[in-house]
């Protein structure tokens, strides 16, 4: 017991040390492409505008300071939440990209619980009769989930709903009824994904020795499954499913958002990089890598509670 | 639970069922056989098919899939009312034929995939084998290296590069490709370790030979298979990813054609012209499917564990 005490927070250590170099090395690349590659001015400024411009412009922003100098200006402005001004909206950028957090967070936390359960009931069903027709149908359905890119199947969904299905509405944000398209368009390909892992997993455990000796003790087969197999399955889920959530977060909702005219941070990023917006680019890329960082953070507490071997190893 | 025909394991055994059951228990095993392999080489054939058409583009394409003709626009295809068979699937919203850019579209689509692709394995190869092989603190250093870059937020950096850069052909492939090499990366590390330690190794080792001698000729054809699936799985996703950049207006452009860029043009007509978007969406679908078809199946036949056992999908 004391040394689990002692190898937890070691654990914990190395992780949340893992978390702080990716954050830094999102904010590196940032400013790399931002300010040393890219030349904001250029961006910024019209194409027939003259030399002596171009240079105020970059003395007004400290463009002409050695490299250094400008990383440490925008590490120390990024840590007091200033992202710089969002020229499209002349309001910090900071600000304009918090207020579509909710909007997203929503979207991916619908469609995530949607494919997290449904994957789960799916993947245990198909599992417990392998090569049933319970289960083909499953097996082939996960397969076409996989294999269809989320913007087109969002297509389709508002051709067949604004064909057929009077007052669901294809765009916008506001009531449940605005969420069930883009749930379903974002939930397709992880709930097809989720659900092969469920499936091979639970149907290696239930060939293991304690599910013929639960069944043997009396125990239901609804509940040999629910209290021993998906427990003991879990870790490739919990893996997986934490690779889906990073994926939803980290890219996929923005087709399924550019689609719905869903109001969230991806929607914001194409929009910025219509307006050539940087400071409004830069702050989605930080604030999405945050995000990335936190769910990698609690995937591996989970893991490290579910497997002591990684706990303690 | 299905019951499972017990194979004919000693000549002994074989006498217990006469001839004429063995016969039809052999049918019944290799029409399963058969069954199962048919959906395999269809998807073979498909896969076939979409490269094929992708090569032969130049020569097959019935228009110059640039070519504006105003006065065209939105034809629908040609066995649709008010069709006619000089544009068989009809035109897009500026005219052009629909057939022609699905076929240039294949060209790009595949071109950028197996490119990126061959990026991805090189980088992964190169990185798995030295980690795996040489150890210690190479290990180490690669491994965190590869942690890091998968927690960034793939679409979002391809997004923050795209929109800095004018978005290349090869800069499109130098962003899918560096954004996916950890994973061949991890797995070309896990077969190496094991592989390090195996007869042949050693008696190469003993006979003089060198670390890159060792991984060129002892390593790198043991790892084939495996990698071969890999990439063909990873070939699947890269044509999503593509897909869904050029969608979002941040990969290929127009003039040029991908099928995730005829899609994004032409996502404002759906209701009333489906085809533009239809067509390349199955595409996409169908290719995309049929490779992770065909990795299933590399997977099954090429791993002897899995070989004999249920087939996995």
């Amino acid at each position: 017991m004391a040394s689990s005490s002692r190898a937890l927070p070691a654990f914990l250590l190395r992780r949340a040390l893992h978390s702080v170099v990716v954050i830094v090395a999102a904010v590196v690349l940032v400013f790399m492409v931002t300010h040393v590659v890219g030349d904001p001015v250029q961006l910024l400024l019209p194409l027939e505008a003259t030399e002596e411009q171009r240079d105020q412009m970059r003395d007004s922003f400290g463009l002409n300071d050695p490299v250094l100098t400008q990383f440490g200006r925008f590490v120390g402005d990024a840590l007091q939440g200033d992202l710089g001004e969002s020229l499209w909206q002349r309001r910090p950028a900071a600000e304009v990209v918090l207020e579509r957090l909710p909007a997203t967070l929503l979207l991916v936390a619908s469609a995530f619980s949607v494919s997290l359960i449904a994957a789960l009931v799916l993947g245990t069903l198909a599992a417990l009769r392998p090569g049933s027709f319970a289960d083909k149908l499953i097996t082939t359905t996960s397969l076409v989930g996989v294999s269809i890119p989320n913007f087109f199947l969002a297509l389709m969904l508002v051709l067949l709903v604004a064909v057929n299905v009077k007052g669901l509405p294809t765009a916008g944000y506001g009531t449940w009824q605005h969420l069930v398209l883009p749930t379903l368009a974002l939930a397709a390909l992880s709930t097809g994904r989720i659900t092969q892992i469920v499936r091979s997993s639970v149907i290696d455990e239930m060939s293991k020795p304690y599910v013929t000796a639960a069944r043997a003790r009396g125990a239901s087969m609804a509940r040999t499954v629910t209290r021993h197999v998906l427990k003991n399955a879990a870790i490739p889920i919990v893996t997986l499913s934490g690779w889906e959530l990073v994926r939803m977060l980290a890219g996929y909702m923005v087709p399924v958002e550019a689609v719905f005219s869903w109001p969230g941070v991806g929607l914001l990023a194409i929009d910025a990089v219509e307006q050539f917006d940087f400071a409004v680019i830069q702050a989605v890329v930080l604030l999405v890598a945050i995000m990335v960082v936190t769910v990698n953070f609690v995937i591996e507490l989970l893991y490290a509670w579910l497997n002591p071997r990684i706990r303690f190893g | 639970m299905t019951a499972v025909t017990p194979e004919p394991t000693s000549p002994g055994l074989e006498r217990v069922i006469d001839a004429a059951e063995y016969r039809d228990r052999r049918l019944a095993r290799a029409g399963r056989m058969v069954r199962s392999e048919k959906l395999a080489i269809a998807a073979l054939l498909t896969s076939g098919f979409m490269i094929l058409i992708a090569i032969a583009a130049p020569v097959i394409a019935p228009h110059d899939p640039a070519a504006q003709d105003i006065l065209q626009r939105l034809r629908p295809p040609a066995w649709s009312e008010g069709g006619d068979w000089s544009h068989v699937l009809g035109t897009d919203q500026l005219g052009r034929d629909v057939l022609s850019r699905l076929l240039y579209g294949a060209r790009m689509s595949l071109f950028i995939a197996f490119a990126s692709v061959l990026v991805a394995v090189s980088i992964g190869v190169v990185m798995g084998m030295l980690s795996g092989y040489i150890g210690r603190w190479v290990d180490s250093v690669i491994m965190e290296l590869a942690d890091i870059f998968a927690s960034f937020p793939g679409i979002l950096v391809a997004i923050i590069v795209l929109s800095v850069f004018n978005p290349s052909i090869w800069l499109i492939i130098a962003v899918l490709g560096i954004e996916g090499w950890m994973i061949q990366a991890r797995m070309v590390r896990g077969q190496v370790k094991a592989l390090r330690e195996t007869e042949f190794v050693e008696a190469a080792r003993a006979v003089g030979a060198g670390p890159v001698r060792i991984m060129r000729k002892q390593l790198l054809p043991n790892i084939m298979a495996a990698l071969l699936t890999l990439a063909v799985l990873e070939l699947a996703r890269l044509i999503i990813a593509e897909s869904i950049l050029s969608f979002l207006g941040l990969g290929v452009q127009s003039p040029d054609s991908s099928w995730g860029l005829m899609i994004g043009e032409g996502r404002d007509y759906i209701t009333t012209a489906w085809w533009v978007v239809a067509f390349p969406g199955l595409a996409i679908v169908l290719t995309v499917l049929s490779l992770n078809l065909v990795s299933s199946w590399l997977r099954t036949a090429t791993d002897p564990f899995l070989r004999h056992g249920k087939g996995a999908s």
